[in-house]
């Protein structure tokens, strides 16, 4: 509603400016004319990078020109100022039409944008790139339906930051987050979090595979942080089914 | 009279076009910037951050450095200067859980300032590249990765300069118009010199150097009041490149009320006296593409500064009743087209920085009759600063700025 409002607005504004250029009678009122109905027709072919580029060049060469005018010709006070109404209502007309062209182009392009974000938020996580915890259910859901069915073992793996320092614990939960996704094999397995427990689902796998990733996860932590002694809880489960996995990620949270 | 103001005249015109010409080569800069590649391989990088009393910020700033993604070996090390408040316990906090976070304590010594603390970094630390942040920064993830893919990019490069944006910007009109004054002098000013003249100046943060470029030019000044702006004409005049990267960003607090604001600026612009001072008696600062360089200086330290005050005399004058010379310039059409070039360079930002919104539009047609006075009163203190301590032999102690504790969740 406030933008078909900003919309009409401007609409009515190029009108009166235009409305003003015809009948106020100002010198180079014909000149005037040309340029804002030449400048019309290339702003709305050009591509919208270059609409704003055109305007400024156009608006700072027409101001070159009367200023060059008005020196040559050594003109009153008076004289000058109605160059300056005339560049006023030139400059007033183009960006009027430019904000116009890009309000509609901007409308477009943030459709796009949010159409965009609203799949990315649904399906990841701000800062670490890890699975939101819906996204990962659903993942999840075809992975052990998969694993059921050619009789493979799924594993899940907890990790509770146990560090309890309150300043750096967010930073540390991301660098969790992070050396998990760099640890498990890309675009197979899956990781989430909930509060302060990262969760890995493993697939096809058994029990030395999952030790294998653990101590590779624990190797990547030493690379990264500084503790000697873990700050973390480790827990393994091999999960049988969903409801097998929801409820082993319930009892912690 | 008449020829004075004809001086003037000429002077006007060549602001006029020099500034348009930028703003538009700025703007295509921007239009046509393409993402760098990436690098087969990452050099070594140490993160600088002098603090000195940072207690307020310094939180945020480490959490942002810790979220830094770069794929070759980084170090962080937070130069500590004699800092009385939290400053320490908090650094040495983020020093203990992460391995790439270090707390240095600087020992103490003369003269105090930003320059000693960075030289005494650089010599605690090893790297190929270094890069500093002021301690209020808080970068985006990838700013670092993507000045070294530029720098390593380009040819001849000493590093690479990003983007300062104010994060607090929405706090009130002073912090706004700076953050407009620094989207046009920070970035589409730097985008268009670069993209006319292969130049680029350093902005003190957010600012990659080679390790090698600096200790072949005997590190910082350590006298330099604006040391980046010193060491920016040291680097050119030595032949090396700054190559300008719009896409690499970092959010800095600037100051919330006037007087802190004056006095930050103060020391910048008796920084650059200082630097036009050394200047005068260095030649090699006005040859090739440093003499460029020193003209910018001298356009927008003082003949910008100096032409406004001009302008308010005129007017003022000619409020007052007082007839002003014939001087056959149409003085009031080139006063109007000043106007329209300041005020197209702030609008030009805007958009190409996606923010134009009714507020900033509206702050940007009254930033020549506010902001940009205020240049006038920073121009009279610094220099009469600059001459006492010159007249006395004393060196100008170091002015830091204060910090304001920000109320917010997320940057955007």
């Amino acid at each position: 509603m406030k933008k078909n409002l900003v919309m009409c607005i401007l609409i009515l504004l190029i009108f009166v400016n235009g409305y003003a250029i015809v009948f106020l009678d100002l010198p180079f009122s014909l000149l005037l004319l040309i340029i804002t109905g030449v400048s019309m027709l290339v702003m709305t072919v050009l591509h919208d990078r270059f609409i704003f580029l055109y305007a400024i060049i156009l608006i700072l060469l027409y101001g070159a020109f009367l200023t060059a005018y008005a020196f040559i010709n050594s003109l009153p006070s008076e004289t000058q100022l109605l160059l300056i109404y005339n560049h006023l209502l030139f400059t007033s007309f183009t960006l009027a039409f430019w904000i116009l062209l890009n309000f509609i182009k901007t409308i477009g392009y943030e459709n796009d944008q949010l159409n965009h974000q609203i799949q990315l938020l649904q399906k990841y996580n701000g800062q670490t790139n890890i699975l939101t915890v819906s996204e990962f259910t659903d993942q999840a859901t075809w992975a052990l339906k998969s694993s059921e069915r050619h009789n493979e073992e799924a594993w899940l793996i907890e990790i509770k930051i146990s560090y309890e320092n309150k300043r750096a614990q967010k930073n540390l939960q991301e660098s969790f987050e992070k050396i998990a996704l760099e640890t498990i094999r890309e675009k197979f397995d899956l990781v989430t979090s909930i509060d302060r427990s990262i969760y890995f689902l493993l697939k096809e796998t058994n029990e030395k595979g999952v030790d294998v990733v653990l101590e590779r996860y624990q190797q990547n932590l030493k690379g990264e942080l500084n503790f000697v002694n873990p700050i973390f809880k480790v827990r393994k489960e091999k999960v049988e089914d969903m409801s097998h996995l929801s409820k082993l990620m319930e009892a912690t949270t | 009279m008449t020829w004075v103001i004809m001086i003037i005249m000429a002077f006007f015109w060549i602001l006029l076009i020099f500034y348009s010409v930028v703003t538009i080569a700025g703007v295509w800069y921007r239009i046509k910037y393409k993402e760098p590649k990436k690098l087969a391989v990452y050099p070594s990088v140490a993160v600088l951050i002098p603090a000195h009393n940072e207690g307020i910020v310094i939180e945020e700033t480490l959490r942002a450095m810790a979220r830094l993604t770069y794929k070759g070996k980084l170090d962080i090390y937070l130069l500590d200067d004699n800092s009385k408040d939290e400053t320490a316990n908090i650094a040495k906090e983020f020093a203990k859980v992460f391995s790439r976070i270090h707390y240095i304590s600087v020992p103490k010594g003369t003269p105090t300032g930003k320059s000693r603390v960075l030289n005494y970094g650089l010599s605690i630390s090893q790297s190929d590249y270094f890069i500093v942040y002021d301690a209020d920064n808080e970068p985006e993830p990838n700013a670092l990765e993507k000045l070294v893919e530029v720098a390593e990019g380009t040819k001849n490069a000493a590093g690479a300069v990003g983007y300062v944006k104010t994060k607090n910007a929405d706090a009130n009109s002073l912090t706004r118009m700076i953050g407009l004054e620094f989207q046009v002098f920070q970035l589409l000013m730097q985008c268009g010199r670069w993209a006319l003249f292969k130049l680029g100046s350093l902005a003190g943060t957010n600012m990659l150097l080679k390790r090698s470029v600096l200790e072949e030019l005997g590190g910082y000044d350590v006298y330099a009041l604006a040391e980046d702006a010193e060491l920016t004409v040291r680097l050119t005049a030595a032949g090396y490149l700054l190559p300008v990267v719009p896409s690499s960003w970092t959010w800095e607090q600037e100051p919330e009320k006037v007087g802190t604001f004056i006095k930050q600026r103060t020391r910048w612009l008796t920084g650059n006296i200082y630097l036009l001072e050394k200047s005068i008696f260095d030649l090699s600062h006005w040859r090739g593409r440093t003499f460029v360089l020193s003209l910018q200086h001298v356009l927008t330290y003082l003949v910008f500064v100096l032409l406004l005050l001009f302008s308010d005399v005129f007017f003022i004058m000619s409020i007052a009743g007082y007839e002003l010379p014939n001087t056959e310039a149409p003085l009031l059409i080139l006063w109007f087209m000043s106007y329209i070039v300041y005020t197209g360079q702030l609008l030009s930002a805007l958009v190409i920085d996606r923010n134009v919104t009714l507020k900033n539009v509206i702050f940007i047609f009254i930033m020549y009759f506010t902001y940009a006075q205020l240049f006038i009163i920073l121009l009279i203190r610094s220099s009469s600063v600059y001459v006492w301590s010159r007249l006395r032999g004393k060196t100008i102690a170091w002015d830091k700025t204060r910090r304001f504790k920000v109320q917010k969740e997320e940057l955007p």
